[in-house]
């Protein structure tokens, strides 16, 4: 049994090698293909990321008036408690957010001289954090219309317009990698397919006389499956190398919207190369025994 | 051994071509140890006869049975077990290129999975059994033409067949060589190994002195033992 296995292997191999030019092209086709179904997944993610941490600071900040006492703010934050389901709502006062800008900027002597000139103008603020975007507006329209003399500004068209926008890009993305890995998917069944017809036909003959020596189907077969195999585990291992590349020499220092791609790839190897290889192996074994059973006669 | 009970096999039509009938209800038995010929001219259908046997044709009507057991009802993935029990002899010997006479004849072995070990001790003696030991190494095309044939008919060997199929096995080859080819053939088939020998070949069917099934207008026209080639 090892032995037939072993043979088959080795002729598959053989196949793989005579096929020259067109096991190259498959190759490249099937590795842009495993390419990209990797990359849907960490565009997917880093969107994913990306709006969850925007979502994680997102809060609505209300600039109160500077004249505003702080009794009439507590009274409005309890107010927006009761009328909305919130994760949580964070009084700032102006002395506070004072201290906040000195501690952050306390080794900047021109700062701090400008701020003694002119005093504090910070407002007090209240920052509330709700548990959905789309509860934003309905606060910000509450308050805005209830509170309007003692505001200053609401700030939250700027997240949401950031959260919108990461939505649009990422889908856009989606949407092109999933059309284009489509085409590719089928155009590296089909070189695939190919590939193995034309081994199938050049080698007739041999086919012929192992037909008549007694070499079972499995044996006859196989070989071509695994040529198609060996096709999908090249592409996919060579697509994996690009992939790894390609992350390493993007990321070296930076973050895309704060991700890590990285540590990602790493805390998901085993989902990413069962993955690739699935793809590449699975839609290069598929193609290859389609092939198998339509021109190799038994 | 084999029975050929009104086997018909029509090709069908072809590049807008009428379908061809080859053999029109043959029937006749060969019965194990046997040495038969077939003769007939070129396009009688003693090729596609062989290929039925080996069920690289379908017939189209009639059965052939094979120890009694009808070949067309074996399924395609026990095939092999069929074709195992055969060793087949081609006229242009079908022999690999890039392999030396060694690795033809293992080659045989190989893909139907045999150890190494039996590869390694039966190839030298099937290769001392066509007296081909010394050009073990040689390949293919440094081999004449008759050395080229007992390459194919070692190959057909090495599974120790109970028929061997020998289709114009001489009609590449000087008279010389044919008739080493058909001693050979005789040698294989003295000890115990059907032989049904497919030709056209006067001068080999009249040496041989052995049944002769004659094939005409696709049908057998005579069946004679101790026979001579008549057409």
């Amino acid at each position: 049994m090892l032995t037939s296995i072993k043979r088959t292997w080795r002729l598959g191999w053989k196949n793989f090698k005579r096929s020259g030019g067109l096991s190259v092209v498959a190759i490249v086709v099937l590795m842009a293909t495993t390419f990209l179904a990797t990359s849907l997944l960490l565009a997917r993610e880093v969107s994913q990321e990306a709006i969850r941490d925007v979502e994680a600071g997102a809060d609505i900040s209300i600039y109160f008036n500077l004249a505003t006492p702080e009794e009439q703010i507590q009274e409005i934050a309890e107010d927006l408690e009761q009328n909305f389901d919130l994760l949580g709502i964070n009084y700032t006062s102006r002395h506070e957010a004072l201290e906040n800008f000195r501690d952050r900027h306390g080794d900047n002597e021109v700062l701090m001289a400008a701020l003694d000139e002119v005093g504090n103008r910070f407002s007090a603020t209240l920052d509330i954090k709700a548990g959905e975007i789309g509860n934003y507006r309905d606060i910000s329209d509450y308050a805005r219309s209830n509170y309007s003399e003692v505001i200053d500004e609401i700030d939250f068209y700027r997240r949401k317009e950031a959260i919108e926008s990461i939505f649009a890009i990422t889908s856009r993305v989606e949407r092109s990698i999933i059309v284009l890995g489509g085409i590719l998917a089928l155009v590296s069944i089909f070189i695939v397919f190919g590939t193995v017809r034309l081994s199938i036909y050049s080698l007739n003959e041999e086919i012929r006389i192992m037909k008549l020596v007694g070499a079972s189907n499995g044996f006859m077969q196989g070989s071509f499956i695994i040529q198609g195999f060996i096709l999908g585990l090249i592409a996919s291992v060579l697509s994996l190398i690009i992939l790894f590349s390609l992350v390493i020499l993007m990321y070296q220092g930076y973050n895309v919207f704060g991700i890590d791609l990285q540590s990602h790839i790493i805390d998901n190897i085993s989902f990413i190369l069962t993955l690739q290889f699935s793809t590449g192996i699975g839609l290069s074994v598929i193609s290859s025994f389609v092939a198998v059973r339509k021109y190799l006669k038994i | 051994m084999i029975t050929f009970e009104k086997v018909t096999k029509i090709y069908p039509p072809h590049k807008n071509k009428t379908e061809t009938l080859v053999l029109d209800e043959v029937s006749f038995q060969v019965e194990k140890g046997e040495f038969v010929s077939v003769v007939g001219k070129s396009g009688a259908g003693k090729t596609t006869l062989i290929k039925l046997i080996t069920r690289e044709e379908e017939v189209t009507e009639g059965k052939i049975l094979f120890d009694g057991v009808d070949i067309s009802k074996i399924k395609n993935r026990h095939l092999y077990k069929l074709r195992r029990r055969i060793g087949i002899i081609f006229q242009d010997y079908k022999l690999l290129c890039s392999k030396t006479v060694y690795e033809n004849i293992a080659y045989a072995l190989e893909v139907t999975g045999a150890p190494e070990e039996e590869i390694k001790r039966d190839v030298p003696e099937v290769l001392d059994i066509v007296g081909l030991t010394d050009q073990s190494e040689q390949f293919p095309e440094q081999l004449s033409g008759g050395e080229a044939q007992r390459v194919a008919i070692a190959r057909a060997l090495i599974h120790d067949p109970d028929l061997i199929l020998a289709d114009e096995p001489t009609g590449d080859l000087d008279p010389y060589h044919s008739k080493n080819i058909v001693n050979l053939l005789k040698k294989i088939n003295k000890s115990g190994t059907t032989v049904l020998l497919a030709t056209h070949d006067k001068e080999i069917v009249n040496h041989l002195s052995k049944r002769v099934v004659t094939l005409r207008n696709n049908k057998v026209i005579s069946d004679v033992k101790d026979g001579r080639f008549r057409l």
